[in-house]
């Protein structure tokens, strides 16, 4: 079944087929359906099969696909997230959604660095949102429960057999400005005030403001060679401290990025040689917003636009896909 | 397709930072970037970590990539050179067996030659034992022939001197019956 937009009638229909589902959607929607073997997150804005859009009326959905029977849906709060990696399967891969500006959301961004087994099995998901220009708040749902969370997570782990196994893609378009200067922080943390650039220590939000940086850029981290951004969520130059959208850890090297002139013709560029066969992904609202994506296609990738990205880690402005192939 | 052996010296050089290889399959990038992470701060043993990630990109082989990063890491000819590695150490295990059997035959062997050598020294003493109780028996028949022949002799001459006692005996009886005789001649 295509991963796309459905209706609400449609989706109704599916869970009482017994489907196994993950949703996105408004939650005024998501309120609506019936109890069944589904997951849910909150938010309106999808990468869909035509293109980007913003939607309050309709639920995208991701059929989740069982090759030995074998699933379990876990809801998780601050304490309990460390578990999700217990509970995976052998042999299979998770989704996850996760509440934005949260203890949860804190701890699972930051546990991650140490958490024993993380890669084990693929865990991909995202984090949920709401309609920018509304004071909605961001919600998961568990439908096996009917259950509604502003600060706990929820997440379907699924078997595979030993013919099969997932695989996670991540497509950052930006690259790092190897001639760009050296950024490293004292703590691992969604909020700094001091850090050092080129081993001298700065505050980070009058570097910013100094040298005219555009907020919008994320900053790199190098990872292996896998480049993981973390997203500036305010400059608070009164108090002169800087948010992110996910944490900055003491043990990377950040470094800013060039600029991307055209985020969709970049997306084409790196989406070209994903398999069009996944099952699930996901997108950053920023790059929707700031790449301006609304009513624009993204190749072979339909999935929710979302405030954050989970890739085993908390990733920001990536889009993630999972897909599920033979040995 | 196979991932690198375990006891290949990439993996140590891979999560100590020894070689940067450039790595594409994302799994990958993220795990050595976690197990170096984990490896520094003691949270995690050098060779737990090596294990952990050579079972992993065992099983995610045929992800994106993971071959031919795994080919960049440890040379296009790995697999190959592993199985003459893999070859090789069962040569030696069969070496060794055979090394082991062969030295227990040894052992067994040599234990055998100690007891022979026991029982040969012990063979040696009592031939000298023997020999000197032969001598010593030797020794007293000498003796006892010397003993034998004096008894002899002295029975001889027991004997002789009876005999020419009894033959005085008998000669002066002889005389004695002549001399009545000739008495008793000159009687009549």
């Amino acid at each position: 079944m295509t991963s796309k937009l459905y209706t609400f009638e449609e989706v109704v229909a599916m869970i009482k087929q017994g489907m196994i589902l993950s949703l996105a959607a408004d939650e005024r929607l998501l309120k609506k359906l019936p109890i069944g073997n589904w997951i849910a997150g909150t938010i309106p804005y999808f990468m869909d099969e035509d293109s980007c859009k913003f939607d309050q009326n309709k639920i995208f959905v991701n059929q989740i696909e069982l090759y030995n029977d074998e699933y379990k849906i876990e809801i998780y709060d601050e304490n309990s997230i460390e578990n999700i990696v217990k509970d995976t399967y052998k042999n299979g891969y998770t989704i996850l959604i996760i509440p934005p500006f949260t203890k949860i959301h804190q701890n699972y961004a930051i546990q991650t660095e140490f958490l024993d087994g993380l890669y084990n099995n693929p865990i991909v998901g995202w984090v949920s949102g709401s309609d920018l220009n509304s004071n909605d708040v961001p919600k998961v749902f568990c439908g096996k429960t009917n259950e509604i969370f502003e600060n706990k997570a929820v997440a379907i782990h699924v078997s595979l057999p030993d013919n099969k196994f997932a695989q996670v893609n991540i497509v950052n378009i930006f690259k790092p400005n190897a001639n760009g200067d050296e950024i490293k922080f004292y703590n691992d943390a969604f909020e700094v005030s001091n850090c050092m650039i080129n081993g001298r220590d700065v505050n980070f939000a009058e570097y910013i403001m100094e040298n005219n940086i555009d907020s919008k850029l994320p900053l790199i981290a190098n990872y292996s060679g896998a480049s993981i951004n973390v997203c500036i969520k305010e400059v608070d130059i009164e108090n002169k401290k800087v948010s992110f959208f996910a944490p900055v850890f003491k043990s990377k090297s950040y470094k800013l990025p060039q600029q991307v002139p055209n985020y969709i013709s970049k997306f084409d560029e790196e989406t070209q040689n994903l398999p069009s066969t996944n099952l699930f992904s996901c997108n950053c609202v920023l790059n929707y917003l700031y790449g301006e994506l609304e009513g624009k296609n993204i190749k072979n990738v339909n999935g929710p636009i979302t405030f954050g990205e989970i890739a085993y880690s908390l990733l920001n402005q990536t889009l993630v896909t999972l897909t599920v192939d033979n040995i | 397709m196979k991932a690198p052996l375990k006891t290949r010296k990439e993996w140590k050089q891979l999560l100590t930072g020894e070689i940067n290889p450039s790595i594409k399959n994302f799994f990958f990038q993220m795990k050595i970037t976690q197990a170096k992470i984990q490896i520094e701060k003691k949270i995690v043993p050098l060779d737990k970590a090596i294990e952990d990630l050579q079972s992993l990109c065992q099983k995610f082989i045929k992800a994106n990539n993971m071959y031919d990063d795994l080919k960049t890491i440890f040379g296009p000819n790995y697999e190959e050179e592993d199985k003459r590695s893999d070859t090789k150490k069962e040569e030696n295990t069969i070496n060794l067996k055979y090394d082991n059997e062969w030295l227990s035959t040894q052992l067994q062997y040599e234990k055998q030659i100690m007891f022979y050598k026991n029982q040969l020294s012990l063979k040696e003493k009592a031939l000298k034992e023997k020999e000197k109780l032969i001598q010593l028996l030797q020794e007293d028949n000498v003796i006892l022939k010397k003993k034998n022949n004096l008894l002899y002799d002295s029975i001889f001459k027991i004997n002789q001197l009876e005999e020419e006692e009894l033959n005085e005996q008998k000669k002066s009886t002889n005389e004695k019956n002549w001399s009545f005789f000739k008495i008793f001649k000159k009687t009549k």
